[in-house]
């Protein structure tokens, strides 16, 4: 290490990226007459590293920055026992495969979706969200790597679009492809689809050699006003069969949920104990709170049962906070959520939580999510709940 | 206390008592607001503000063989728990968040004169709640023995504050914040401040960096501040290697 690199570490705080610490750490500088310039190069690669990707948040990165400060590799501890395990590494032969590679100049976990045959599909929980200009693409971007496929593939993007207002075109690149923003169609996709909320569609791609793409997602004006909107996709490749996949199969909803993510209300019996919704949440400000709402509907459950939420939190940047209530309450717009029947607060972005509450007899209930009271107010973040019920 | 060359032992008197006072004080920062939703930790307070021991509990501090300056050793851990006790009732030094080279107790000899010796040592533990638990940082300090008297002169066991001190965990979500005072205090003022230990001493900071070293084999890596980086990079066109934490790189806030 000592050899081969310059070593820095450095607390998030300085770089701005605890939201609630920037003011006390904007005073401390002042009174200590210290400045930290976060113009410089070198810190604002660093500022990148922590935004770059498909993943974003993160308590501790690893980053590798070039002598003259493009960024080379990066690592999150929340994803390291997830990545060894992937590639069948111990921790310090992972970390030094991941510092062999940004020196060869692979970009390591920079926004890559790395497949492989050992794991040939990953899924992708974010946001895109309408552009606030017109003609002014905003595009969320997950770079795919299937380097591993040597002979080549059929790469499948299974997408699902959450339940706001917003619609979105889908487009896959080559992954050398800069994006426009300012470009209406783009002329050089290699791909595309088009998804309006509650949408499943399905994207498939052949290639003859394992290479990077990118899946651009951008937000579309079907109404006036910008909307932002929750997208899960499951990337995967099967590697290449005599026949390429895409004359096979028609778009289909295989391998992803059936459930109308439009509609508010789950259902759950006997015969469907679990269902799934996919939607976003909004960062209320300190001291309120912005519900989204599921109701939850387990009166077949006569007897009782366990309710059991699965929440996963999405990508972007603001984590989220989740409430049970009984169906008949009332949800409060302001203060503690006192008669939640239980709540799950301070879920960072990537991070899940599991809500369980016993009840003795089938009821009805209000799920609510919400943005916790630290995030930036109006911030918003997908969300993914798989609600089931388990009986006694 | 008998001095062979430059090693020197450290005995106390056992049949001496102290009386050690606790502080804790009320939480008011963390990342996801943990210290308001959760009563454990908004209503942290000392389990007991003033407490007599025995001095020999403070044995626990001191090594059973000679040492010099620049030497270090383990402390022994039942003295430790016990008065880790004073300021929460379920102290654990097997602490849950433990990569490899997270647990332990290392002091170290910083200085000695005829009249004093001044120990330095470092501490990982933590607090186990009813429904989670409460990660320190670290636990640092002194115990300067008054060689003379072979008395605790002063004691001081703190949690270094910084922009995060502690990590904790309730119901399996992560947090992590400031603690601007946890600690355990004997005496109240250091009798060393100005004490000579001709050539008898190393800095504070090199003892702080040989107790790291028991700890952290990322110590062996040379760690340089980010604005001197900026520089070096240029000048040798080496890529730089950053980590990027909430709390310090060297103890356990995150």
């Amino acid at each position: 290490m000592n050899e081969n690199f310059i070593n820095i570490w450095v607390a998030n705080s300085e770089l701005g990226r605890i939201q609630s610490l920037r003011e006390p750490i904007a005073k401390r500088r002042e009174r200590e007459g210290k400045t930290f310039d976060t113009s410089h190069p070198l810190v604002r690669a660093m500022i990148k590293g922590g935004k770059t990707g498909s993943k974003k948040g993160s308590p501790v990165d690893c980053l590798v920055i070039s002598p003259d400060f493009e960024l080379m590799g990066r690592q999150m501890v929340n994803e390291l026992r997830t990545d060894c395990e992937r590639r069948g590494l111990s921790r310090r032969e992972y970390y030094l495969t991941f510092l062999k590679e940004a020196l060869e100049g692979k970009e390591p976990g920079l926004g890559n979706i790395v497949l492989t045959r050992e794991h040939p599909s990953q899924s992708v929980l974010d946001l895109f969200r309408t552009p606030t200009t017109r003609n002014h693409q905003d595009w969320t971007v997950v770079t795919i790597d299937t380097t591993a496929f040597e002979k080549g593939g059929t790469l499948t993007i299974d997408i699902e679009v959450g339940r706001e207002e917003g619609e979105a075109a889908f487009y896959l690149f080559d992954g050398d492809t800069e994006l426009s923003t300012t470009e209406g169609v783009p002329k050089d996709m290699l791909t595309w689809k088009w998804g309006e909320p509650g949408d499943t569609r399905q994207i498939t791609h052949h290639f003859d050699r394992g290479e990077l793409f990118k899946l651009g997602v951008t937000g579309a004006w079907a109404k006036e006003e910008a909307c932002i909107n929750a997208f899960r996709t499951k990337i995967s490749v099967t590697e290449t069969q005599e026949k390429p996949l895409e004359e096979k199969r028609p778009e289909s909803n295989e391998g992803i949920t059936d459930v109308p993510l439009s509609e508010l209300n789950v259902l759950l019996d006997s015969a469907q104990s679990s269902q799934e919704v996919l939607d976003i949440f909004r960062a209320p400000g300190e001291g309120y709170q912005d519900y989204t709402v599921v109701n939850i509907d387990a009166t077949a459950f006569e007897g009782g049962g366990t309710l059991i939420i699965d929440v996963h939190v999405g990508s972007a940047d603001t984590s989220g906070s989740f409430d049970l209530f009984d169906g008949d309450a009332e949800l409060s717009t302001e203060g503690y959520p006192a008669d939640a029947l239980t709540s799950m607060w301070g879920i960072r972005p990537n991070q899940t939580g599991q809500i369980r509450h016993l009840f003795a007899r089938g009821k009805v209930f209000k799920f609510g999510a919400t943005g916790d009271w630290y995030g930036e107010k109006g911030r918003t973040n997908a969300f993914h709940a798989k609600i089931s019920v388990e009986e006694p | 206390m008998k001095s062979t060359s430059n090693q020197i032992t450290l005995h106390l008197d056992r049949d001496a008592e102290v009386s050690v006072k606790a502080f804790i004080a009320p939480i008011e920062y963390t990342i996801n607001n943990f210290h308001i939703k959760w009563d454990a930790l908004a209503n942290l307070r000392v389990a007991e503000p003033e407490k007599q021991y025995p001095v020999s509990i403070f044995q626990a501090f001191l090594p059973d063989d000679p040492v010099s300056v620049g030497d270090h050793w383990q402390i022994e851990e039942d003295g430790v728990t016990e008065l880790l006790r004073q300021l929460h009732p379920n102290p654990s030094l097997d602490i849950n968040i433990d990569w490899g080279d997270s647990c332990g107790l290392w002091a170290c000899l910083r200085a000695y004169n005829d009249t004093f010796a001044d120990i330095v040592f470092r501490i990982h533990a933590e607090f186990r709640f009813e429904d989670d638990r409460f990660t320190p940082s670290q636990f640092t300090g002194h115990l300067v023995m008054d060689r003379i008297g072979k008395k605790v002169a002063f004691f001081e066991m703190y949690v270094p504050k910084g922009p995060i001190n502690f990590d904790v965990s309730w119901n399996y979500v992560i947090d992590a914040g400031l603690c601007t005072q946890m600690e355990l205090r004997v005496g109240t003022q250091n009798p060393i401040r100005d004490a000579e230990f001709t050539g008898n001493s190393i800095t504070q900071e090199e003892a702080e960096r040989i107790l790291r070293q028991r700890f952290y084999k990322s110590e062996r890596i040379n760690w340089v501040p980010p604005e001197q980086a900026l520089e070096i990079a240029q000048a040798q066109q080496k890529p730089i290697h950053v980590v990027s934490i909430d709390g310090p790189l060297t103890d356990e806030a995150c």
